[in-house]
Formats: C-alpha cells, sequence, structure tokens
C-alpha cells in the first residue's frame, strides 16, 4: 500500500462494520472497509456514465466504416 | 448505456492520417529504436485506448504501485506493466524530454516522448507478476532475456503497419458506437486465440443469454507451431455465427496482443481491455490466460474477488462437455450424471480428425465450422 489517510467514521458504525466482518469470518476490518469504498466510488463513477465524446464528422466516419464492413444495414 | 472506459476517459493518442508524412520527416532528426512484436501490439493498443487511461509505457512509481498492489498509483486496478525495456546504449544517448521514433519490421509506428529512464528488479517483478521465478514459464522466460533498463513516456501511435487484418479491427470508439446504435446496453466479451467448438458455443451463449450482446474478441498474436492460423480461427467463428447465432446479437472484432501467460493477473488485465471497448460483462473460463501447470484451474476466478471496483462484471464458467444423461452440452454444476455418460472436449481429438480430413465428433465440433477449417488444407501454423 502506498500513502494512507486517517478518516474518522462513528464509533458506532465501526462496531457495525467489526461486527458484519465477524459473521462473514473476515479478519481484516482495515481491508474490508477500503474494499467497501472501492465498490462504493466505483459504482458512483459507473453512474457519471461514458465520457466518450465523437463529434459529427468523426461519428458519420465511424458509421459509414461499420456499414462498409459489414456491421451496420 | 456501454461500459465506462477505465479511469473514466478513453485515450486515444493516434496521429492523423493527413499529419503523418510531416510526422515522419520531421523525425528523420529522431533516435530510432527497433520494438518487438509484442511492444508493436502494446503500441496500437495504447493508441487506440484499448489501454485506457494509459498513455504510454508506465513509470518506476507505476511499475512499483502495480507490482506491489495491483494497482495505478491513483488507485485505479491494473495489472500487467506495460513497458519497453532498453539497453545501456539507449541509455547513453537519449534523454528525459527526447522523442524516439519507434519502429517495428522497419516500418515507422510511434512516438516516444521520454519521461525516465529507469532500472528494475527483473526476479521481483517476475515474482509479482508471474507468482513464479521458473525460468520455464514463457512469460518469465521473456521478462529474464529483457534488456535491463525500462523507458517510460507518452506516446503517438503511427497506424502505418499493415498485418491484412485491418478490416476485421474495431477501435474501441467503433465498437462503442456499434454497440449503443444496437441497443446493446449490456454486452459480454469472450476472449478467444481458438477455432470454437462446441463448449466455446455453449458459454457464450450462455452468457448471452442474460444480456443484450456478445462480443467475440479473438487475439491474434505471435503464435506457436501448429496453433490455428488467424484467418483460420476467424473463418471458424464466421461459419459459426453464420449457421447458429441470432443475427445482430454478436460483434466480432479482433484485438492483437502478445499473451504474458500470467494466469489471474492477466484475467484483469483482459478484462480492463474488454471494458475500455464498452463491454460490461467479460467472460473467464478454466485457467484463462494460464500455461502448464502454474496457476489452479479457477485461480483466475478467484482473483475477482480482490478488484470490487473494476467496473466489468465477470462470468464465470466451469467446463462444458456433452452428456448423453442430459441429452445435450451441460456442465459440472447442472449435469447430475456420471463421468462414462460424458463427453469431454478434446482439442487433441478435434486437431486429430481435422488434420486427418475428417469432421470431429458433432458433440465436439459443428460440422460447418469443421468443414470451413478443413477448406484451408493445413489450417496449422507451420
Amino acid at each position: 500500500m502506498g500513502e494512507e489517510f486517517d478518516v474518522k467514521i462513528p464509533k458506532a458504525l465501526y462496531y457495525r462494520i467489526v461486527r458484519l466482518t465477524n459473521e462473514l469470518g473476515v479478519d481484516d476490518v482495515n481491508s474490508f472497509i477500503i474494499d467497501l469504498l472501492r465498490e462504493a466510488v466505483s459504482r458512483y463513477e459507473e453512474e457519471l456514465g461514458t465520457s466518450v465524446v465523437l463529434s459529427e464528422e468523426e461519428m458519420e466516419k465511424i458509421k459509414d466504416r461499420l456499414k462498409s464492413l459489414g456491421y451496420l444495414d | 448505456m456501454v461500459s465506462r472506459p477505465h479511469g473514466g476517459r478513453l485515450v486515444e493518442r493516434v496521429i492523423p492520417e493527413s499529419k503523418i508524412e510531416h510526422i515522419l520527416t520531421e523525425s528523420k532528426e529522431f533516435f530510432t529504436y527497433r520494438v518487438d512484436d509484442v511492444r508493436y501490439r502494446d503500441l496500437e493498443n495504447l493508441g487506440y485506448g484499448v489501454y485506457s487511461p494509459l498513455t504510454g509505457f508506465i513509470d518506476s512509481v507505476e511499475l512499483e504501485s502495480i507490482l506491489n498492489n495491483m494497482r495505478l498509483a491513483n488507485d485505479l486496478p491494473w495489472t500487467i506493466p506495460i513497458i519497453l525495456d532498453v539497453d545501456e546504449s539507449f541509455k547513453s544517448k537519449v534523454g528525459m524530454g527526447d522523442t524516439v521514433l519507434l519502429k517495428y519490421n522497419d516500418i515507422p509506428v510511434a512516438l516516444l516522448h521520454v519521461e525516465e529512464i529507469y532500472s528494475y528488479d527483473k526476479r521481483d517483478f517476475v515474482k509479482k507478476v508471474f507468482r513464479t521465478d521458473d525460468p520455464n514459464h514463457p512469460g518469465v522466460a521473456e521478462i529474464y532475456g529483457y534488456k535491463d533498463y525500462l523507458v517510460s513516456g507518452s506516446i503517438e501511435y503511427i497506424p502505418l503497419y499493415r498485418d491484412g487484418f485491418e478490416d476485421y479491427f474495431l477501435r474501441p470508439k467503433e465498437t462503442r458506437l456499434l454497440f449503443k446504435m444496437r441497443g446493446w446496453r449490456t454486452v459480454v466479451a469472450f476472449q478467444t486465440r481458438n477455432v470454437p467448438h462446441m463448449g466455446h458455443e455453449y458459454v457464450q451463449k450462455t452468457a448471452l443469454t442474460f444480456v443484450d450482446g456478445l462480443f467475440i474478441n479473438p487475439v491474434l498474436g505471435r503464435k506457436k507451431k501448429g496453433d490455428f492460423r488467424d484467418e483460420v480461427i476467424l473463418e471458424a467463428y464466421k461459419a459459426l455465427i453464420k449457421h447458429y447465432y441470432p443475427k445482430n446479437s454478436v460483434v466480432l472484432s479482433i484485438v492483437r496482443y502478445g499473451m504474458r501467460y500470467a494466469g489471474p493477473r492477466e484475467a484483469i488485465h483482459h478484462a480492463i481491455m474488454r471494458k475500455n471497448f464498452g463491454a460490461t460483462h467479460f467472460v473467464i473460463g478454466r485457467d484463462h490466460a494460464g500455461v502448464g501447470n502454474y496457476y489452479g484451474r479457477y485461480e483466475a476466478q478467484e482473483i475477482f474477488q480482490e478488484f470490487p471496483d473494476l467496473g466489468i462484471t465477470p462470468f464465470f464458467f466451469k467446463e462444458f462437455f456433452y452428456c448423453h444423461g442430459c441429452g445435450g452440452m451441460s456442465n459440472e454444476r447442472i449435469c447430475p450424471h456420471p463421468d462414462e455418460m460424458k463427453i469431454y472436449i478434446s482439442g487433441t481429438k478435434i486437431r486429430s480428425s481435422l488434420i486427418s480430413g475428417q469432421r470431429p465428433p458433432s458433440e465436439m465440433m459443428r460440422p460447418e465450422v469443421a468443414d470451413r477449417i478443413m477448406e484451408f488444407g493445413d489450417p496449422f501454423v507451420e
């Protein structure tokens, strides 16, 4: 792991997570929280959608190629 | 909506055709460096965004992060280092800020804007990437044969090299638009390096049952003697799709890529590549990207647990076989019958049938596929 930061979370939430990890048989609470955060962050990023922007000219060029290769009718 | 590119942005670093001549004139003053087949294919993938968000060969900070954390320094999952090795002579002639012209088979293929030249520990590299330092592992042997330094820097791809498969290659920008125009919101990608047999077909069709479209993405890369030739693989797939797949449910398009045989780590890398093409799901079968007995049968599936933020969903499959008890294709998760009722698909048996000019058993390969392969006479790499 590279550089790390401390983030404060409510004590009650922390113990709730500990109880959950006990039930799941997970040993490392810290790694579990990191995984949860990564999953949540990734989900929000996905919701932002694709950032692939094509100009009209580029889109037409691609459509022409796809048609000429038989991928589009 | 198709998958968001890895890291949020699809990178394209390709010199437009209108500017190539000018760039080539200018590049006569640049130091020239020749790259091998694998690096050329990496350059194409960097250029067209298959490796998004990478913009070039990685530096020492990224290498350390990938080796130790299986992530880029910005925390994004990334498991296979994309590197270019250079020797002492390169190091003595090229410095930070220089531009180098990269050539493959004497054809200019990219400009490299040098940022760092650094040494690396090959043993540490192979133990982390391949989980072994056994020089008999082909990926390990390749790294041990690399030169002693790595060079990092962004690249600009020069699309001049031709291998005859240009019409079978769709760039990520093109597949993304194609998926969108077909109305596919979910797309499962299937990687292959072989001609299709019944096991492949049933994995693909089972996956397709749950999504809108199937993206069959054969890897064209270095081959060893006895492998099926690239054109044979493509024609065999075209025959299968024509006779056995619903129209407009499948896209067949290649990717040029040099396999590393890094098993679990490479499975993640393959998933990221398909995410950049726009796939939302990716098929991982038995011993994906493995070689010999270096990895467990389903180790490449287990590693996905470590990447809840990958942004592409794996579909895990067990081995398919024909079962007389079930009366069709089945797999160990759904079949209750004993082994003697099963016909396991054997690559060796399929090959020997094809070599002798006979169709393999229909439980193993579709007759139309077998016929198309046999039309080639000798379908294998010499």
